[in-house]
């Protein structure tokens, strides 16, 4: 497995098969005397931000604060990755994770207001 | 045990240099085994040219010289094996020799 | 070829050829008539190549690949690069829908008189109703089927009778026979016209909704060259009426009200609302298409929900998006902004911004990763590589210039 071809910046999906996000960051665990263990796949607006620098990573965690998002980054442990062909599959529910906190923020503030949303 | 963590994504494009000082390359890739039940990093690759992490002139230039034409092969990168890099510092890799 | 097949190919030929003229061409290709007759014919030409090539990659990176234009690039290049040329989109997107929403509510202010500025949000809310409750396939087969009355611009160069020597010479590339600046800045506005980054975005995401596979790309190269083709033939039409029409009196359009008039002397009574009608179908479809194509792009680069096919509550941020760029282009237009200015400026802003996205998606199409055998020839490479890179530099050049001019 090549971890930047394979997993980083790939489309993540969870066990419905929705649309979790995109990998956003990989974080691997340091172990003295052993190779570094691929430990979790990371997603979320303060972990992209952060690719571009420390500032809009502060950014990212001051906007999530302010719309009382619990957290602007979110981890999954890589030993629920089932499939990496395509689309990086999980074996996480997208849908209620708090990766969909947006998504969902918006379905039930904004979108459900208006008509013919359904 | 305190753990020690790290950023794959803000390790990409970094300068590895040996042991030295001498500049090897930028960190391009890692390359990942399942053992054990676990997935653990056996090898770095760490090419001439940053990877797109870090949009870089020369690799664009360079990858748009083979696109004219050429058939499509990114330059040739070198192997590290996770024991011989450095990682202590991640925004300053060396080479352990 | 299957009865099926044959309907499918037929309709992806109307809609290309539906979606081609909009605003920015039918500006930029009557200011070109109307200042420097047929002697920018050649940019159109050239644009038009470099776009069918274009499209034909679009269309093959989706049925290959299995993802669409955004996905792919922030999957191969990585975040910290996609950001550059998605936010560069989606600045200009704002303007070019602004434009259309204009040539739209020009539309309406031709017909009743009411002023731009107030048309601007009833018409963003139609668009955005349009938007919200269709499906991609009935937006698309309705505004391509409506937007076949450009065939009135071809009809009517026909019927005036343009020298076919001079013609032919405009397809030649030539110099600027005076005033330079403009001469360029009206040949790179074509240019960001014609080749429109929301095209790519809005064509590969749509062959990702159909399934397209390996199968599909035949039926693409023909819709490419047959559809683009086709619509290169309408904005020569608008060129070549625009030509016979404004150039021998000296007339330059500065306004889309002068332009009204343009189809009149070829059809009689029929060209004025045929002109109208084209402006507004032409610049609505156009509106749809920016703003859908805006929510692919953000959509696909941050992993959202992503489906004009899917009601509004399986994807929320893709469909606040196009309501945030469909009110957003509507809010600028109430300012009063002159519509036609907005077009050619923002058509030009276009051509600069090109290389940004059309270089990853030059590596994409040629990566066996994601095309598999499927790579592009060298002689599209060139093509698009140069028209791309040169349109840019002379966008760079030309557009401060024109500024400076006072157009």
């Amino acid at each position: 497995m090549e971890l930047v071809r394979d997993i980083l910046d790939k489309q993540l999906r969870g066990r419905d098969d929705e649309k979790l996000g995109k990998v956003d960051g990989i974080v691997l665990e340091l172990r003295d005397g052993k190779p570094p263990r691929v430990a979790f796949l990371e997603l979320g607006s303060a972990t992209f931000a952060r690719r571009i620098g420390r500032r809009f990573e502060r950014w990212a965690v001051a906007l999530n604060r302010r719309f009382h998002m619990r957290r602007a980054r979110y981890r999954i442990d890589f030993g629920r990755v089932r499939d990496y062909d395509l689309d990086v599959k999980v074996d996480v529910d997208a849908k209620p994770s708090p990766a969909w906190a947006w998504e969902r923020w918006m379905r039930d503030h904004i979108i459900k207001r208006l008509p013919f949303a359904k | 045990m305190k753990r020690r963590y790290l950023h794959l994504e803000l390790l990409l494009g970094r300068e590895i240099v040996d042991a030295n000082g001498k500049r090897v390359g930028r960190i391009e890739e890692a390359i990942a085994q399942k053992r054990d039940g676990e997935w653990v990093v056996t090898e770095f690759l760490c090419g001439r040219f940053g990877a797109m992490e870090r949009f870089s002139i020369h690799h664009l230039g360079s990858a748009i010289v083979h696109l004219l034409g050429a058939t499509g092969t990114s330059p040739k990168a070198q192997r590290i094996k996770w024991d011989d890099l450095d990682l202590s510092d991640p925004e300053h890799p060396r080479l352990k020799r | 070829m299957k009865r099926k097949d044959l309907l499918n190919l037929t309709l992806g030929i109307i809609t290309s050829i539906g979606g081609f003229l909009e605003v920015g061409s039918m500006a930029t290709s009557a200011a070109a008539g109307a200042d420097f007759g047929y002697k920018l014919l050649w940019v159109i030409v050239f644009s038009t190549l470099c776009l069918i090539f274009l499209i034909e990659m679009s269309g093959r990176l989706a049925a290959v690949s299995k993802r669409a234009l955004a996905d792919a690039v922030r999957e191969r290049f990585g975040f910290v690069f996609t950001v550059i040329p998605r936010l560069l989109e989606v600045l200009v997107n704002l303007l070019v829908i602004a434009a259309e929403i204009g040539g739209v509510c020009l539309a309406l202010k031709i017909i009743t008189g009411v002023p731009v500025a107030v048309w601007a949000i009833p018409v963003g809310l139609v668009l955005w109703i349009v938007v919200w409750v269709g499906t991609l396939e009935w937006i698309e087969n309705t505004t391509a089927i409506l937007g076949l009355m450009t065939i009135a611009f071809v009809i009517a160069a026909w019927k005036l009778h343009p020298d076919p020597h001079e013609v032919l010479r405009g397809l030649i590339p030539s110099r600027s026979p005076h005033d330079a600046a403009r001469f360029w800045f009206i040949a790179v506005s074509i240019a960001g016209s014609t080749i429109s980054p929301y095209m790519f975005h809005f064509y590969s995401s749509g062959a990702i909704e159909e399934e397209w596979d390996e199968k599909s790309l035949t039926s693409n190269r023909m819709t490419a060259i047959l559809g683009m083709g086709f619509g290169c033939l309408m904005s020569i039409g608008v060129l070549i009426v625009s030509a016979v029409v404004f150039a021998p009196k000296g007339i330059h359009v500065d306004s889309y009200e002068q332009l009204a008039v343009v189809l009149s002397p070829a059809l009689g009574r029929w060209g004025f609302p045929l002109f109208v009608g084209s402006l507004a179908v032409c610049c609505f479809g156009a509106a749809v298409e920016i703003a859908l194509a805006t929510s692919y792009l953000l959509g696909q680069t941050f992993g959202w929900n992503w489906s004009e096919n899917s009601e509004p509550t399986k994807g929320a941020r893709f469909a606040l998006t196009y309501t945030a760029v469909i009110f957003g282009g509507a809010l600028i237009m109430t300012t009063g902004l002159d519509p036609l200015k907005l077009t050619m400026f923002s058509m030009a802003l276009t051509a600069v911004i090109l290389p940004t996205v059309i270089m990853p998606f030059l590596l994409l199409v040629n990566d066996e990763h994601y095309v598999g055998e499927h790579r592009s020839g060298w002689i599209g490479n060139t093509v698009v590589f140069i028209v791309v890179l040169v349109a840019s530099i002379i966008a760079i050049v030309a557009i401060p210039l024109e500024l400076a001019g006072g157009s």
